[in-house]
């Protein structure tokens, strides 16, 4: 978590002043403490201390590879291609958890 | 004699007249503002309880024939509706160009958005769905730029799949009910089976498409940033109401049955989706407009998660949320709209208009304390109940997550806030500030919805007191263990 | 059992050309085809061997009820069509422009990141 070298990778894009570079750690830091929380939710609601476990080695794992928000922030573009593949994905992801309760 | 359907005639009938003035500025001018009149009076002319057109009401177990339901729930959100919509066509006649479609389609949003939050039939709801998608793609052409024409383009793109799941959603409901009508269909759909799964499921993702949830959210967002800064303001109140409509309605026919327990997680889980993702992106923008864009989502993620806990509270709170959010996020926009007809919106180039226009630099800064959830703003009352709401259903973490998104709000708004206001420029660039005419009908709707703010928020009760008798009637209390 | 057999595939066949092709013009007519292969599934479910839903006035409302398909499908069907004709005219047009400016219709190129 170095605050210079972050600094660095905003410039190259050409806004390295310190009000954009604390936003984009504001943002870094909300998007960890999504995954912290969203993992302690899901842990208990579903009493699995497995998938906490999970929850949070996929957390360190995001945290080894810091600053995760420029690649948050590609995936989110708005070429077509990358929305029709999110929207694949979310087809699957919705159907996979609102099948999961069916008793047939 | 009832007249609910002049909700939704009326403006399609001015809309029709307003595209056959084309060319006559000064009458289209006049009609405008008397259509804006208008539109306030119409939410008080209705009865409520159950409206058939043209007295088609069950017949021998058949129901067919278009169904509203009206209620002070219902009423309130198009209260709302019809204030901002006035004070957007208001704004609108300050602008000369292609002004008549502008009003043309903004009327036809009103009436698709209107019938959406009536509808009692889904087939009344899919079609006025289909509409208000090409309305907003239409009211973004209208800015005409190369951008607006492309975000366009693939907003229909993907929102024809989303609608065409939704209709095929639709086609299970259907089957294994063998009606549309909502209060009927609700009796047929006790017990489950795979095709009222299927039905629920796409219905989910009308919903997610209509309202800008994740996986939506770009295109949404790209959809108000590329837009004029009223015609956004337009915009995102569509979509926040279509996803107060099309939620009640879900709610309606789900909520507390036994299998609707995972839906509803995501549900949940999509609207702290859009929170989160809406506000990390908003602060990674150096595009004043397209920031205040990614917000809508964000705060639509709040509404979301507020009507998905499905509680009374949760319910009212949610609606609440919306209401206020369409209120301070339009004076946004608008305040977006003055400040680029001075300078663009790109926030690397603007600054040092504070001393230019202190007036208006006050009002904003009200609705960015009401955004982020700042006392006494009708903001902080909402997310206060939003935050009560998921207590009260024993979810801690979701109001944590909820708090910390103000918090990224807030900086956000704040970081705007400076390089507009506040970063000192020189010379030459004022000198060009002060050549450019600042739109006077625009700062009287900042003016209205600013107040509106505050007086929301001192006295929360004007609103929420329309909305607890629907949310007891749909809502279902359960705690968490 | 065939109609819908038909209207699952075409259903497929639309997502798999929107997601997978990369061409505007051809996601646009895979469009289409989904629009199609769900339009079919509504007519397919409101079919019950009946005869067409038109009422005549000297046919009582039980006796219609009993021996034609179900009506409202048909009403629905007839406005989708409408509906998606005028989503599919915008779309084509708002194509045309995009063309007319990159000289190609590839969906990478024209809808890129901007």
């Amino acid at each position: 978590m170095d605050y210079n070298k972050f600094q660095k990778d905003l410039e190259k894009e050409g806004h390295g002043d310190g009000i954009t570079v604390g936003a984009f750690f504001t943002g870094e830091f909300t998007l960890y403490l999504l995954f912290i929380f969203g993992a302690l939710i899901i842990g208990r609601v579903y009493g699995k201390t497995l998938m906490t476990l999970f929850g949070l080695s996929a957390l360190a794992f995001s945290l080894s590879t810091f600053p995760i928000i420029f690649q948050f922030k590609k995936e989110n573009s708005n070429a077509i291609n990358y929305q029709l593949f999110w929207l694949s994905v979310f087809l699957g992801a919705i159907a996979f958890c609102v099948y999961l309760t069916a008793r047939w | 004699m009832n007249f609910l359907p002049m909700i939704i005639v009326f403006p399609l009938i001015m809309a029709i007249i307003m595209n056959l003035l084309h060319g006559k500025e000064k009458a289209v001018k006049y009609l405008t503002f008397a259509t804006a009149i208008v539109l306030i009076a119409l939410p008080f002319i209705g009865e409520y309880g159950y409206y058939y057109f043209s007295g088609h009401g069950v017949v021998d177990g058949w129901i067919s024939g278009i169904a509203y339901l009206y209620n002070p729930a219902k009423q309130a959100v198009i209260i709302t509706l019809s204030l901002i919509a006035s004070l957007v066509l208001i704004t609108g006649m300050g602008e000369k160009l292609k002004n008549n479609m502008f009003v043309t389609l903004s009327l036809m949003g009103f009436a698709s958005i209107s019938a959406i939050v009536l509808a009692d039939d889904i087939f009344n709801l899919y079609v006025f769905f289909e509409i208000i998608s090409i309305v907003q793609a239409g009211l973004v052409f209208l800015s005409g730029t190369e951008e607006a024409y492309k975000a366009g383009l693939r907003y229909m793109i993907i929102g024809s799949v989303a609608a065409a799941l939704m209709l095929l959603g639709i086609t299970f409901l259907l089957a294994s009910t063998g009606t549309l009508n909502i209060s009927d269909m609700k009796h047929h759909l006790l017990t489950d089976n795979p095709m009222v799964y299927g039905g629920l499921l796409l219905l989910i993702v009308g919903l997610a498409y209509g309202s800008g949830l994740p996986p939506f959210h770009n295109i949404k967002a790209d959809l108000y940033a590329r837009s004029k800064g009223f015609i956004s303001a337009m915009l995102q109140t569509y979509s926040k109401f279509v996803l107060v409509g099309l939620m009640l309605i879900i709610l309606k026919l789900f909520n507390g049955l036994s299998y609707f327990s995972s839906a509803h997680a995501v549900l949940i889980a999509l609207g702290v989706l859009a929170m989160v993702f809406g506000v990390v992106m908003a602060l990674l923008q150096s595009d004043y407009k397209k920031l205040l864009a990614y917000h809508a989502i964000s705060q639509g993620g709040y509404v979301a998660t507020g009507l998905a806990l499905g509680t009374p509270l949760g319910i009212v709170a949610g609606i609440f949320h919306a209401i206020n959010h369409v209120i301070y996020k339009s004076a946004l926009f608008l305040g977006a709209y003055i400040v680029s007809c001075k300078r663009g919106s790109n926030l690397h180039k603007l600054g040092g208009l504070l001393p230019l226009m202190p007036y208006v630099a006050f009002m904003v800064l009200c609705a960015k304390l009401a955004i982020s959830g700042v006392p006494p703003f009708n903001g902080f009352q909402s997310k206060w109940m939003l935050a009560e709401a998921a207590m009260q259903v024993n979810m801690p973490e979701i109001a944590i997550i909820m708090i910390i998104v103000s918090i990224g709000t807030f900086v956000s708004m704040m970081k705007a806030f400076y390089l507009i206001y506040l970063k000192p420029v020189d010379e030459e660039t004022l000198k060009e500030y002060q050549g450019k005419e600042v739109p006077k009908l625009a700062v009287f709707s900042l003016f209205v919805l600013t107040a509106l703010c505050i007086i929301i928020g001192l006295d929360p009760s004007l609103i929420t007191n329309y909305l607890w008798d629907y949310a007891r009637e749909i809502g279902v209390n359960y705690c968490l263990k | 059992m065939a109609s819908f057999i038909t209207s699952g595939l075409l259903v497929v066949i639309g997502l798999y050309g929107v997601f997978f092709v990369d061409n505007v013009l051809k996601k646009i007519i895979a469009l289409e085809i989904l629009g199609s292969g769900v339009n079919l599934a509504l007519i397919a479910i409101g079919y019950n061997g009946g005869t067409i839903p038109i009422k005549l006035p000297n046919v009582p409302l039980n006796v219609f009820a009993k021996e034609s398909a179900y009506p409202l499908t048909h009403a629905l069907v007839l406005t989708n069509i409408v509906i998606e004709a005028s989503m599919l005219a915008v779309m084509l047009g708002v194509s045309i422009i995009l063309y007319k400016k990159y000289k190609t219709l590839k969906g990478s190129v024209i809808l890129k990141e901007d």
